[in-house]
């Protein structure tokens, strides 16, 4: 055997001993590169991803939510619900729910709310998950009495009918609606001709794109439910109270009056009568004088008002006083009141589509709400329509006010002090 | 099998999740957290094969087994990571990690092929394979055995050989045969075997037949040592790809364990 044949074993090879210096020298850059960060205290290297649009303004201050201050122990740098409460309020979501058995417990708001998702990540669209983590097997305190379904897990597949489609509910609202009448094609418009209305023509979108706006009568219902009440006056009566249509109508005839003080002199139909009885009655009703005058027409103009015009729409009580009394309407603003809605996002649709029943309707007791079939058309899971809890419901009571002053200055929100 | 199930698994368990809630799970989900702890734990155990060549004779499994663990548990740790992450890269510390952990996976993904392809090439091309950590040894001893070879030529009782075969085998083993021995691919007439074959031809036509031997024990030395050249060609190929792997997987496990400490602390 040649001399130092067989002490190969004992040395490493030159490719051997390379391999691992490259490797020390890689794990040697890798802990150079974390400890350079450390010394220059630059956390910038740890952040999983940038905050949310909402938060950027403490992007580069990370103890505003990681703080000492608001960390539970030294080592631990989670974000504690206090450190969120700085500026949310974060109201419960019902006085009543039970949370990890605790009766009025809550979540941790990160366990629901993400970040560090992205600029364009809303923390506030949560998966429905967080929800379900409870609703599928709800528990509910005994008091206040529990109200809701307990065994929800998905909105397509075991949410339940709308609670106001469910219990058949009428509207009580004292208004006389009918949706058919105006909505036909040959309605006879201003001035008698033929128009044709459109579900907008009455209900507009809230300027935030949400609900409806509650119909006025100036805007949705006066150009064809005129409250002119005299052709000598040329404003219409305004949609007030009695009392103040009678001291409106009276102002005006007192008006008119006062410019044209003669007359009420040539206000009589001397229409030859055929019998007596009728002539006496015109000489009766004849006004002798100028009050006279004006009280006749403003007993003929309210009664014109009261008796004619208002019970179109209005339910009237004691409508052959003076002074009758107008039935509140109590036209609800909202219907799914543990939901919310917004008409923007469907605005492509057709108003029909969802509120099938409104042509036809013609009583003002029929409810023309879309059922839960009618939204799962699209929002199914697979139309592409979001089908998540947070579409309709919001978890935080925003119904609490939120306190308006915070603590913060805006040096001290960015860090800078 | 028992990977790919697992990995079917994970894959399926992801897009539940994906489905149900329409954003993937976070990393620091209950969810996430299992799939970073499970990556981490293949991502280790594979990590643990180069301590377990440290000490081969240790009785904690036959190394064969060790390696299918390394690779297939490697393999699956890529889709557990991915599953952790989200498919998205974060922030530095992380996309480091990723990046790392592709080249790292694809690298060992190369060297798994390569490993199923060049043994074979070795096989039929280099009948006379010998141990690479020996090569260097190897080509010396066909240094001493040339240069003895040609000194056997040597005419016996003459002080001088000028004018014998020993010049001419000498001239041509100082000039062509050790330049050869020190480094094949140099430029020379024996580079090509094809060359070689005609160089060696005209060699034993230049000295008598009693030194046909010694010429053709050159020739086998020649051929030895390009094969050895072509052994450690081969070799280069069949690890030098250990050179990205296996230093980026040391980086990579100190940031790994980094990232896992900053990771908790945070979220």
């Amino acid at each position: 055997m040649r001399p130092g044949l067989a002490d190969y074993f004992n040395r490493a090879h030159p490719f051997r001993r390379l391999k691992g210096r490259l490797a020390y020298l890689a794990a040697a850059l890798a802990a150079v590169w974390v400890a350079g960060h450390a010394v220059i205290g630059q956390k910038e290297l740890y952040n999983p991803g940038e905050v949310s649009a909402p938060h950027a303004f403490i992007a580069n201050n990370c103890n505003a939510c990681h703080s000492e201050a608001t960390s539970s122990s030294l080592l631990s740098r989670v974000v504690p619900d206090r450190a969120c409460e700085t500026c949310h309020a974060g109201p419960v979501h019902h006085a009543n729910q039970i949370f990890d058995n605790q009766p009025g417990g809550e979540p941790k708001c990160g366990s629901c709310h993400r970040e560090h998702e992205g600029p364009m990540f809303a923390t506030a669209f949560m998966s429905s998950s967080n929800c379900t983590q409870c609703h599928s097997s709800l528990q509910q305190a005994a008091v206040p009495p529990a109200r809701f379904v307990t065994n929800i897990t998905s909105f397509q597949r075991d949410h339940p009918e709308f609670r106001i489609i469910r219990e058949g509910r009428k509207d009580a609202a004292t208004i006389k609606r009918n949706h058919k009448k105006p909505l036909r094609p040959d309605l006879p418009g201003p001035g008698g001709r033929p128009t044709k209305l459109e579900c907008g023509s009455c209900h507009r979108v809230k300027e935030d794109g949400t609900a409806m706006m509650p119909i006025e009568f100036e805007r949705d219902c006066e150009s064809c439910h005129s409250l002119a009440f005299n052709e000598r006056i040329t404003s219409p009566a305004p949609h007030e109270t009695p009392d103040i249509v009678e001291a409106f109508v009276r102002t005006a005839f007192s008006k008119y009056a006062g410019s044209r003080s003669g007359e009420w002199k040539n206000d009589v139909e001397w229409n030859p009568p055929r019998r007596l009885p009728e002539f006496r009655r015109m000489v009766d009703e004849a006004p002798r004088d100028l009050p006279e005058w004006l009280e006749i027409r403003v007993r003929d103009s309210s009664q014109l008002l009261f008796q004619k015009k208002c019970v179109e729409c209005h339910e009237v009580e004691d409508r052959k006083a003076t002074m009758p009394v107008i039935v509140k309407p109590e036209i609800p603003q909202r219907w799914l009141t543990h939901s919310r809605f917004a008409h923007t996002p469907h605005r492509m649709l057709q108003c029909t589509s969802c509120h099938s029943g409104a042509p036809e309707s013609a009583q003002t007791m029929q409810v023309l709400l879309p059922d839960r079939a009618t939204c799962l058309q699209c929002h199914n899971g697979s139309a592409g329509a979001p089908s998540n809890c947070v579409t309709c419901h919001a978890y935080h009571d925003k119904t609490i006010p939120t306190p308006r002053a915070g603590s913060l200055t805006p040096g001290r929100a960015i860090g800078n002090n | 099998m028992a990977a790919l199930a697992t990995a079917a698994v994970g894959a399926a368990s992801y897009a539940t999740q994906v489905l149900l809630s329409s954003s993937p799970p976070s990393g620091g989900s209950w969810p996430g957290l299992a799939y970073g702890i499970s990556g981490t734990g293949m991502i280790v155990f594979a990590a643990l094969l180069a301590v377990r060549r440290k000490f081969p004779t240790m009785r904690v499994g036959r190394m064969q087994v060790w390696m299918r663990g390394h690779v297939w548990l490697g393999l699956l740790s890529f889709p557990m990571i991915l599953f952790h992450g989200g498919f998205s890269l974060g922030g530095p510390l992380t996309t480091a990690l990723m990046v790392l952990f592709t080249i790292i996976t694809l690298s060992g993904i190369f060297g798994l092929v390569v490993q199923q392809i060049v043994p074979k090439l070795m096989m039929e091309q280099i009948p006379a394979e010998v141990v690479y950590e020996q090569a260097n040894v190897f080509i010396n001893g066909l240094r001493l055995k040339a240069a003895e070879r040609v000194e056997s030529l040597f005419p016996k009782g003459r002080d001088e050989a000028d004018g014998t075969p020993y010049s001419i085998v000498k001239e041509f083993l100082e000039k062509e045969i050790k330049p050869f021995l020190d480094d094949p691919k140099r430029k020379g007439l024996l580079t090509s075997p094809k060359n070689a074959e005609i160089v060696f031809t005209h060699i034993r036509k230049l000295v008598p037949p009693e030194a046909h031997g010694a010429v053709e024990e050159l020739r086998q030395i020649i051929e030895k040592r390009r094969d050895v050249a072509r052994q450690i060609t081969l070799h280069y190929v069949l690890h030098a790809w250990l050179l990205i792997h296996v230093p980026l997987s040391a980086g990579m496990l100190i940031l790994v364990f980094v990232h896992a400490i900053m990771a908790l602390r945070y979220s």
